[in-house]
């Protein structure tokens, strides 16, 4: 991977769009991530990620803008070998060995690596004589990362790569993906585990209705996305009172029950307290990523 | 045309120990009950033999279809689109494969036929006819492989099914094409596998129209080429 020829950037979309039928997945995203760049994709379920992704590895078209990598189409950049991929749904062969797998595909590339060192690097050294049929879900999954890892990338996408691993396994997985990166190569993957994005990426790129609404530091990301739901009892305030203590975002009053939505726990805790002496029944949780989006969505589009 | 994955898919196949014994193995057994049933020394063996032989073919060839089927649905197709591997090499690698497997039905049928005859066997006929045969099931692998590009996953078996029988009666493989009703026999010498057992029946001393019968094959080739080509150059936008 050191005599390529070295472009500004590792994946530039611009304009990117595609629908399904009436459903539009990908709403006019612009991305541009620089080589060694570490990136998570991050968003719910059907936020535009697994599209994303394929339309950056050329699986499918957009409807308009374009995607380029290390400034070529993407088919270019996949037949040259800069590009390894792990998708949610690439099935393996069922009556073929891991070994088999990963030779045929280091037989169609043009620089592979040996399979011997691909199989250890993905750490499945010991799995090489087995049918896919026998592999547990995490060692599909592995089996998948592999595969990407043959023709030696530069640029690495995993689309939801940890989905079927158990919290060891997942572990064992990002310590392989850290060696990996460890010599520059640029990562995209696609997750919607805010954890995993923060743990792993320096850059966190948040996907809702296929529009990017943040893109950031983990951190940055994180104070978006850390969302708390404050949950009370208040018999003495009125709704009015409330939506003016607290705004009406994410705000919902249902008789004396008041549930709040909001970045601030803390603060809107001491105030409640504060102006309702009789508050009881008082909890506070933290959002999951869905909640969390909500609030974001609902908050951008005022 | 890449090595590995072609040997890959011949061991592959070689591994499915069902479909094996049904591709290969049922042509044979049927050729040795007919055998049994009219089998003489007149050359009804030998036209029997060459009947069961075009019948292993086509069930070879055309049940290739139903593998790159399942592997397009299981999502392998997919995966195999993230090298540098173009779907009209795996469509050519299938169709090679389904060749591969054809030649080895039709063999196993030829060697049972062998053993029927005995010392009488006229080898280099035989081996005219087994050449003849598998050239003529080049079309029915370009068609195995179309059928796998179309349809769900759970169709693809009786869809091939239909093909081959289909396939078998135009061909006058069960029954002898001439003892169909009126008519028929002029349908069926627009379709490729009246030409293959016409064609392989031909070195035991039946008269063929060979001009007809390689035009007709080679249309139907080229035109299934085309289709496989389009089809699967289409897949790799």
């Amino acid at each position: 991977m050191t005599e390529r020829p070295t472009a500004p950037h590792a994946v530039r979309l611009a304009g990117l769009r595609k629908s399904y039928g009436e459903t539009v997945a990908v709403d006019g995203v612009d991305l541009e991530i620089a080589p060694g760049e570490i990136v998570a994709l991050l968003g719910p379920n059907g936020a535009g990620k697994s599209t994303t992704v394929e339309l950056i590895l050329g699986l499918s078209r957009p409807d308009a803008g374009t995607v380029t990598v290390f400034g070529r189409p993407p088919r270019a950049a996949v037949d040259a070998g800069m590009v390894g991929a792990m998708l949610q749904d690439g099935a393996m062969l069922e009556d073929a060995t891991v070994g088999e797998l990963v030779a045929l595909f280091a037989s169609v590339h043009r620089h592979p690596l040996a399979v011997d060192e691909v199989l250890e690097r993905a750490g499945i050294a010991d799995l090489a004589g087995r049918r896919a049929t026998e592999l547990s879900g995490g060692q599909t999954q592995r089996v998948r990362f592999a595969l990407a890892l043959v023709p030696d990338p530069d640029l690495v996408i995993l689309d939801e790569p940890t989905v079927a691993m158990d919290v060891a396994t997942r572990r064992e997985f990002w310590a392989a993906m850290r060696r990996f990166v460890a010599a520059g190569r640029t990562v995209l993957f696609a997750t919607h585990y805010l954890d995993e994005a923060d743990g792993f990426a320096d850059r966190i790129v948040l996907l809702r209705d296929g529009r990017v609404v943040a893109d950031g530091t983990p951190r940055h990301v994180k104070s978006i996305v850390a969302v708390r739901t404050v949950r009370a009892t208040v018999p003495d305030l009125s709704a009015d009172v409330l939506h003016e203590l607290f705004g009406t975002d994410g705000v919902s009053v249902d008789g004396a029950d008041v549930r709040i939505r909001t970045a601030d726990g803390d603060g809107v805790l001491r105030t409640l307290l504060a102006r309702s002496p009789q508050a009881h029944d008082i909890e506070v949780t933290g959002a999951g990523l869905e909640e969390a989006f909500l609030s974001i969505t609902e908050g951008s589009a005022r | 045309m890449n090595t590995t994955f072609t040997m890959l898919e011949i061991r592959r196949l070689l591994r499915d120990r069902a479909a094996l014994i049904l591709t290969a193995g049922l042509p044979t057994g049927l050729f040795l009950l007919y055998d049994a049933m009219w089998g003489d020394d007149t050359g009804a063996t030998t036209s029997l033999m060459v009947m069961m032989g075009v019948f292993a073919g086509l069930a070879a060839t055309i049940s290739a279809g139903g593998r790159v089927s399942l592997e397009r649905h299981a999502g392998w197709t997919r995966q195999l689109r993230l090298s540098p591997l173009r779907p009209l090499s795996y469509a050519l690698t299938k169709s090679v494969v389904a060749l591969a497997l054809g030649m080895l039905a039709g063999t196993l049928v030829f060697a049972a036929g062998l053993a029927a005859q005995g010392g009488v066997a006229d080898l280099p006929a035989m081996a005219e006819s087994l050449l003849l045969l598998w050239l003529g099931s080049v079309p029915f692998a370009l068609i195995g492989v179309l059928l796998g590009q179309v349809g769900s996953a759970n169709s693809a078996q009786p869809r091939g099914m239909v093909v081959l029988l289909g396939s078998a009666f135009l061909g006058g493989v069960f029954v002898p094409i001439d003892q169909l009703p009126g008519g028929m026999e002029a349908v069926a010498q627009w379709y490729p596998s009246y030409w293959v057992n016409a064609l392989a029946q031909a070195p035991f001393g039946e008269s063929v129209d060979v001009v007809r019968a390689v035009l007709t094959l080679a249309a139907w080739t080229l035109v299934l080429a085309a289709l496989v080509r389009w089809r699967y150059g289409r897949a790799e936008r």
